[in-house]
């Protein structure tokens, strides 16, 4: 069971990245490391995930607070839509920074309007700004969610005592909360700054002439032929890499996982009451609107730029579905069709979520009832593909398994296989923890009964995480999706998924057709997203996300 | 519903497998069957500016041979991109043939090792100084000139005089109003950068080009988006073909010619590719006076053949009274250049 | 289906959960197992069952030694503390499942199950799920699915902790019945005194891992073998008494200002002292001096439990615990805490060590 689990993860994910630490050539990295740009694109990678990181978490914070402290009405419909941004596919979000921050964009038209201005105020776009507040946006919600569990897991009781004993509010923030709560901090930060490092559709789309580490290497191979240089660099982040895999497994195993399966007893919570409430009180509420408002507003505003033509801002007064039209009469080089690259990107999902489950059931199977260090390791192979540049693992699987003898470059076949790769990690997590829960007694209970492991299996275990299979299929459906960076760099020929037709639609400036087709993805991955949750939920507790 | 509840556990799950079987072997299958669109079609690869040439060419050339499926794909990207696009393809070729391949970029394409040498029996009808590639791997298929451009509306509104030197785009009036294609994914682009460099002595260029960033709005992906800017009145000066002030979307847009730059483009079989045969008949075509007699009308370029006379609007676009070529020996600095612009004028 | 059982250690760390464990359980009768929680009486199962494997030791059906065997190779029916019904399936799937488990034909197990079913009393309930009935019924499913298929063994881990206590005496009863007919040897674990004593025909006390009692169950009530057993069958109460004198047919001696006269046979060992064990009923409370024979002391608290009267009386060894079977006179004896009191002390059913 292990033997097959490490051979899938070998294959598809090992192998390919040793095939570009092969490629690279000390010649390559010597003139790199004496290279003052790429040396700045490095230190500029660095720098952007930091200021990425710090404002993501520490605007969180205020927010998993109120959410934790107080109970009011619409408390669920706040959450679910705080944590759309978190379910959309990074190139949406950089999407969604376009129409909201861009020359035409939200804010600068309405700030035109209202101040009469001649010149668009507000020019973040295509800069270093644009990159870390996009990652802001993009992660607020994954920093949420870690510090909701994080609060969830401190004693009230510990608090009272340090009331009733005397100390001040402000103390006991630093004394009793802080310090149980800085473990969470810390793991959602790690998450933050490794995603954020490895940032690809983000730059790419609104960094301008920023880039990044990743996206540097994609010019390298894709623009300047230059692929020994690539796979330098490659080699070169994959050292970091390494680093990350091990500080991401360390934050999800340490700190992550356990809290949010943990029901401990949590802050107590009182009604939310804004008349009777303190400034302090209102001043957090206003917060906690914002913040919601900026997560939620630019998702709400791809939707209004698809269904309406010209001006948005004033949806949904002025809706009409002419970008639909256009979008559906477009055809693509190699004459795809808006209809063809839907089709592709449903069939691919509906294969690399079958493949992905099936696989990480085996995982899964093997991590939960393995023990010690065989669990360790496979629990921390099965978080790796996370932490890893995605180009390198594009790069690799094009070096195995594109060129070469299988020459299946350009084929669905390995574009599903790469999604199956960057999948499997949260798949296997999602069943993983849903195993667990599995009452070990139904288990003694089948075997002294006579049922063979497998006949429990099946007949125990199967039916009753049936419901988190299904939540992490359509997880997996959602996720392939939307996955831009492998769809990219294995786009040819007539293989173009819908966020590449996307991509490729920006680059036309069809603006309008652009987004309708992003609302669509969107739509797709909310509505699976949503069910998912429901049926985790069904399946004794909820999902775990991210973490 | 009330169905399933009666069945045996058995039977439940035996009809989930079938339906998971069934969702796997459908995608499997319809993912297939989208394949073979391709497989026996002749893909021709080339930059989306020269969309509406290769198009026609396509559609004429499938009417000839009938049994031959051709396909133009462009995948949005300009000259320069779509000739790295067919190299990082180089293990695993998909196209067939590429065209609109600019001559200042000809020697990484070749270096690369990505094209196979043809000669096409017709090649002798093209007159020989027309031919670039000394290799003769790469084909001539058309020619045009690179010259400054205009916006005569928004120039004359604001009050400011027309530019007709390199220098002369230099004057801080221009501030904002200046575009140019990008030479990292342009052929246009790339070309322009030869033309200073050619003008100018190399280091004289780079600070050119340092200086000329003061006036520059922005540098559109290719062709295609820099001519959407000059239609959308969003550029004034900008760098172009010369036949695109008779180019009837943009109406506005002049040049004074006084000096350009000599823009040829070639064809080429690749190697490997999936449909050689078809693929050799299309180069042919290409260099037939079928084939170049499509340029002036549907590319708005020049044919090389000398018994096609360019007719409709291209007929009445001027020439560039100085004209300077493209130096051979420049020719394996396209990348450093590009690496280098991307470098220190984009990033700067 | 004689059940042995010799020298079982299980170790958990450094601590042992059995510890030397050697008995034998007679074919189709009932063993009750008794001891505190952590004493190892679910480790005990566990290692009979197969689910956990012994250090040491070994496990013999019928003289075959199935230390080595899988639980699915042994014969077992289980009754787990939490139950452990599937609740994906209903009662009758429930109960099939050991048989399906098994490969036996459909039509076999249907006639099995409708068996099982009318022995366990469960008809009309086949078609339900296992959150849809009452713990009791929950408990019935439980034990039919144990013994559905036909199994030599039956081992009961605490089967009525779950339930209330108005059920737990019908339900033992019910227990007992079913196990009467199929006459399977049964293991009750249990860690309360009146289940243990009443389900079986023998009675194991294990503390820590070791068996300090093993016998009939009214033997070993009257007659704990050790101080342990003793206390944890009721015997809370613990003096020490200074011998005064030692006659041919009994001894006398002291404690807590009261003489008391032991019999020469319950007396075991003679030495300077004796220690004294004493169950709170074999004990009467007065407020007056009455007999030389009465212990002394100060009532502390006085419990009102409906059918009787807890009293705590502190005498100069520690408080003594004494029931008070009138519980009308309540009111009567609050008002007289604080006040000396006499504990008069029914030898013959006290113990001596």
């Amino acid at each position: 069971m292990e033997a097959l689990s490490v051979s899938v993860l070998g294959l598809l994910f090992l192998a390919p990245l040793v095939s570009i630490a092969q490629g690279a050539s000390l010649e390559s990295l010597a003139e790199l490391l004496t290279d003052p740009y790429l040396l700045r694109v490095i230190a500029n990678t660095f720098l952007q995930a930091v200021l990425s990181t710090v404002p993501a978490v520490l605007a969180a914070l205020p927010l998993a607070y109120f959410f934790a402290r107080y109970e009011f009405r619409l408390s669920s419909l706040a959450r679910a839509v705080l944590l759309a941004p978190f379910f959309a596919p990074a190139f949406a979000a950089a999407q969604a920074f376009l129409i909201m921050y861009g020359k035409t964009g939200v804010i600068n038209t309405l700030l035109m309007q209202v101040f009469g201005l001649a010149e668009p105020p507000v020019s973040l776009l295509y800069s270093l700004q644009a990159v870390v507040l996009a990652h802001v946006f993009y992660y607020v919600p994954l920093a949420f969610t870690a510090l909701e569990a994080g609060f969830a897991s401190i004693d009230q009781d510990l608090i009272d005592a340090a009331r009733s004993l005397g100390a001040s509010e402000w103390r006991i923030l630093r004394k009793v909360m802080f310090p149980q709560l800085a473990p969470s901090l810390a793991a959602s930060g790690t998450l933050i700054f490794v995603f954020s490092f490895l940032t690809f559709a983000t730059p790419l789309l609104i960094g301008g002439s920023f880039t990044t580490l990743e996206v540097e290497t994609y010019f390298y191979w894709s623009r300047f032929g230059g692929w020994t240089t690539a796979k330098t660099l490659s080699t070169l982040q994959l050292g970091l890499n390494l680093i990350f895999v091990l500080a991401i497994f360390l934050a999800r195993e340490r700190v992550l996982q356990p809290r949010m399966l943990a029901k401990a007893g949590g802050l107590a919570r009182n009604r939310l009451s804004l008349l009777c409430g303190s400034l302090a009180v209102k001043a957090l509420t206003l917060y906690a609107l914002l913040l919601i408002a900026f997560e939620a507003l630019p998702i709400y505003f791809i939707f209004a730029s698809g269904f309406s033509q010209g001006f948005y801002l004033i949806f949904p007064l002025g809706a009409s579905i002419e970008n639909f039209q256009r979008l559906f009469s477009f055809t693509f080089g190699a004459r795809v069709t808006v209809l063809d690259s839907m089709g592709q990107s449903i069939a691919i999902a509906a294969l690399a979520a079958l493949l992905s489950v099936s696989a990480s059931l085996l995982t899964a199977y093997s991590i939960a009832y393995s023990k010690g260090r065989a669990r360790s390791l496979l629990s921390a192979a099965t978080v790796a593909p996370l932490a890893v540049s995605r180009i390198a693992l594009a790069m690799g699987l094009y070096t195995i398994y594109g060129a070469g003898v299988l020459r299946l470059y350009g084929s669905w076949e390995l574009l599903a296989l790469s999604h199956l790769v960057v999948i499997y990690p949260l798949t296997t997590r999602l069943i993983e923890s849903a195993l667990i829960r599995v009452d070990p007694d139904l288990i003694d209970a089948a075997s002294t009964a006579g049922a063979s492991r497998l006949y429990t299996f099946l007949r125990v275990e199967l039916p009753l995480i049936g419901p988190s299979l299904a939540a992490a299929s359509l997880i997996a459906f959602a996720s392939s999706i939307g996955e831009f960076t492998f769809a990219l760099f294995f786009a040819t020929g007539g293989l173009q998924t819908m966020p590449v037709s996307v991509e490729r639609l920006l680059d036309s400036r069809q603006l309008g057709p652009a987004s309708a087709m992003t609302s669509l993805i969107l739509a797709v991955i909310f509505v699976s997203a949503l069910a998912a949750n429901l049926l985790a939920k069904r399946s004794l507790g909820g999902l775990t996300y991210g973490a | 519903m009330m169905a399933v509840g009666l069945l045996t556990f058995r039977q439940k799950a035996l009809v989930l497998v079938l339906v998971l079987i069934t969702i796997g072997a459908a995608s499997s299958l319809y993912l297939a069957w989208l394949q073979p669109r391709l497989e026996n079609t002749l893909i021709v690869y080339g930059p989306q500016g020269i969309s509406s040439f290769a198009e026609e060419a396509v559609r004429v050339f499938s009417q000839k041979y009938p049994d031959v499926n051709a396909t133009f794909v462009n995948y949005g990207l300009g000259s320069v991109a779509i000739a790295n696009k067919l190299i990082s393809e180089k293990d695993s070729p998909i196209a067939d043939v590429i065209m609109g391949l600019p001559e200042f970029y000809a020697r990484p394409v070749l270096e690369a090792g990505v094209l196979e040498k043809y000669e096409p029996p017709n090649l002798g009808e093209i007159p020989q100084e027309k031919i670039w590639d000394q290799s003769r791997t790469i084909l001539p298929m058309d020619e045009g000139y690179i010259v400054i451009v205009y916006n005569e509306t928004i120039l004359t509104g604001k009050g400011l005089p027309i530019p007709s030197t390199l220098d002369d785009l230099l004057d801080p009036r221009y501030k904002g109003l200046v575009v140019y294609p990008n030479p990292v994914t342009s052929g246009t682009g790339l070309s322009f950068l030869n033309w200073v460099m050619s003008a100018k002595t190399e280091e004289a260029g780079w600070q050119y080009l340092m200086r000329l960033k003061e006036n520059v709005l922005a540098y559109p992906r290719g062709w295609t988006a820099a001519m959407d800017m000059f239609i959308r009145g969003e550029a004034a000066i900008g760098i172009m073909f010369n036949t695109d002030t008779v180019y009837s979307p943009a109406p506005n847009l002049n040049s004074t010619m006084v000096e350009g730059f000599a823009y040829q483009e070639g064809i080429a079989l690749v190697k490997g590719a999936p449909h050689k045969e078809a693929a050799k008949k299309f180069i042919e075509f290409m260099l037939s006076e079928d084939g170049q007699s499509l340029a002036a009308p549907y590319g708005y370029v020049y044919p090389v053949r000398g018994d096609v006379t360019p007719t409709g609007d291209l007929a009445r676009a001027r020439k560039p009274s100085h004209v300077i070529t493209f130096d051979l020996s420049l020719g394996g600095k396209a990348d450093e250049w590009r690496q280098r612009w991307q470098r220190e004028i984009l990033g700067g | 289906m004689e059940l042995r059982v010799e020298g079982l250690v299980k170790r958990y760390g450094a601590t042992k959960a059995l510890d030397g464990v050697t008995f034998t359980a007679e074919s189709g009768r009932i063993l009750a197992i008794l001891g505190p929680s952590g004493s190892g009486k679910t480790t005990l199962l566990k290692v009979v069952a197969g689910l956990v494997a012994p250090d040491a030791g070994r496990v013999y059906f019928d003289d075959r030694d199935v230390t080595g065997l899988p639980p699915q190779k042994r014969k077992v029916g289980y009754v787990f503390q939490s139950l452990a019904l599937f609740p994906h399936m209903r009662v009758k799937d429930n109960i099939a499942f050991p048989l399906e488990a098994r490969g036996r034909s459909h039509g076999e197990t249907e006639a099995t199950v409708r068996k099982v079913v009318d022995l366990t009393s469960l008809q009309g309930l086949e078609d339900r799920y296992p959150r849809e009935l009452s713990g009791g019924q929950q408990q019935r499913v439980a034990l039919a699915r144990a013994i559905a298929a036909e199994a030599e063994l039956l081992l009961l881990d605490e089967p009525l902790a779950s339930l209330d206590t108005p059920l737990r005496a019908s339900l033992l009863a019910e227990i007992k019945r079913v196990q009467e007919e199929t006459g399977m040897t049964t293991l009750y674990v249990t860690h309360d005194q009146g289940e243990a004593l009443s389900v079986g025909r023998r009675l194991m006390v294990i503390f820590d891992g070791k068996i300090e009692a093993l016998g009939e169950p009214f033997q070993v009530y009257v007659q704990p073998p050790t101080s342990r057993v003793a206390s944890f069958l009721g015997f809370t109460n613990r003096l020490k008494a200074r011998v005064l004198k030692e006659g041919p047919d009994h001894v006398e001696a002291e404690a807590c200002q009261g003489f008391l006269t032991f019999p020469r046979g319950t007396v075991r060992t003679v030495g300077k002292e004796l220690q004294i064990l004493f169950r709170p009923d074999g004990a009467e409370l007065t407020l007056k001096r009455e007999t030389p024979g009465q212990l002394e002391g100060v009532l502390r608290s006085l419990v009102f439990e409906g059918r009787r009267l807890r009293a705590r009386v502190m005498t100069d060894q520690g408080e003594v615990e004494v029931t008070v079977a009138r519980p009308e006179s309540y009111p009567e004896l609050l008002g007289l805490v604080g006040k000396k009191a006499y504990v008069l002390l029914r030898v013959e059913e006290a113990l001596v060590v």
